[in-house]
């Protein structure tokens, strides 16, 4: 019966959400609406999911915490303000678990310091095709250089290059996922995105 | 900002320390984060597979909130109901005992009771008024003898006389 319910489910699975439907379905959620509350798991379960797989690099894993989020999201829904986002909610239970498993597996990131000029190599020539927006998308083996490259990053420099990049936050709300200056999100992203440049710098120079 | 040097060194120390950017330093970081090789960084990323989880994933996801989802509240009148219908089908019970059963038998009723009650008290009463008269031996023994029966003499009685 539940696979057929998760099945119905999936037919009206909304993978976004505009402001005034989320509004709407945590309001319900609040009063302990289940519908209303898988609605909300549909929108957001595989963006939570695809940063957890990133931070902790193992899929199994990922989806266990994954469900941990929503599991505590509902146990706890009526401490949620909803004047705030939710995936800045969500985003910041999903950080924690990260962490916590992280250090109770020992795996705990190395720590790759930047040190010099931040900026990293020399600029990007951006006239260069190689750097072409769309072409980079089609190269799937530039977007597994990609992933290798955010998956050799600290923790630090991932998890907030992951929130901006790919999950869309802004400053404010990465700050208060990872409970950090917004001037230390900013150092990190550029930071972040100085590593990932020059692993692609090298993949493409190889490729050439 | 001084120069490059004292800008790498203000960034690191915000990134990994957590410490405050002077102004002038997170401008300049800013517009550096908008710049074109920082955006077609961030161009990749945003553009990564997407990651998607399995229809057994969900189904156990949805096993683990229902069994986390309380009771539903029973409004008043569901719970009122039970109460409610028990005293309803004992009054019901006892007004057909009632009905059925009628009042108390009394001496002048007309049941089959009632009337042997009545007869036997009207016999009781007559019998202290009149005593119990003759019974039936006596009344039979008190008849006066047929005169037929006194002359009636048989030939033995009348050789003996």
């Amino acid at each position: 019966m539940l696979v057929m319910a998760a099945a119905s489910l999936s037919v009206t699975t909304m993978r976004s959400l505009d402001r005034a439907d989320e509004l709407a379905l945590i309001e319900r959620a609040r009063r302990r609406d289940f519908d209303a509350f898988g609605r909300l798991v549909d929108a957001y379960q595989h963006r939570v999911f695809g940063f957890a797989k990133r931070f902790v690099k193992d899929r199994e894993e990922a989806a266990d915490i994954t469900q941990e989020v929503f599991v505590r999201a509902f146990q706890n829904f009526e401490r949620f303000d909803a004047r705030a986002p939710l995936r800045t909610w969500l985003f910041r239970i999903a950080y924690n678990l990260c962490v916590d498993k992280a250090r109770r597996l020992d795996r705990q990131p190395i720590e790759y310091r930047i040190d010099g000029n931040v900026e990293g190599e020399e600029p990007i020539e951006v006239m260069d095709d190689r750097w072409n927006p769309e072409a980079m998308v089609l190269d799937e083996e530039l977007l597994q250089r990609v992933e290798d490259g955010i998956a050799t990053m600290s923790e630090k420099l991932r998890s907030v290059l992951l929130l901006h990049d790919r999950e869309d936050l802004q400053y404010d709300e990465i700050a208060d996922v990872l409970n950090v200056p917004i001037g230390t999100v900013k150092s990190r992203l550029f930071l972040a995105r100085a590593h990932l440049k020059q692993v692609l710098s090298e993949y493409l120079e190889a490729k050439r | 900002m001084k120069n490059q040097r004292d800008f790498d060194k203000q960034s690191l120390a915000a990134a990994w320390d957590d410490s405050p950017l002077a102004p002038d330093a997170e401008r300049m970081l800013d517009a550096r984060l908008r710049g074109d090789d920082q955006r077609l960084v961030s161009h990749a990323v945003a553009n990564l597979e997407q990651d998607e989880l399995s229809m057994a994933w969900r189904s156990t996801l949805n096993e683990r909130l229902l069994e986390l989802q309380p009771a539903k509240r029973k409004a008043w009148w569901t719970l009122a109901w039970r109460p409610v219908l028990a005293t309803g089908l004992a009054a019901s019970v006892l007004t057909i005992a009632f009905l059925r059963t009628g009042p108390a038998p009394s001496s002048h009723a007309e049941s089959l009771e009632g009337e042997l009650i009545r007869i036997h008290l009207d016999s009781a009463a007559a019998l202290d008024l009149a005593g119990t008269g003759l019974v039936p031996h006596e009344v039979a023994s008190a008849r006066p003898a047929p005169v037929e029966e006194e002359l009636d003499w048989s030939s033995v009685d009348l050789d003996l006389l």
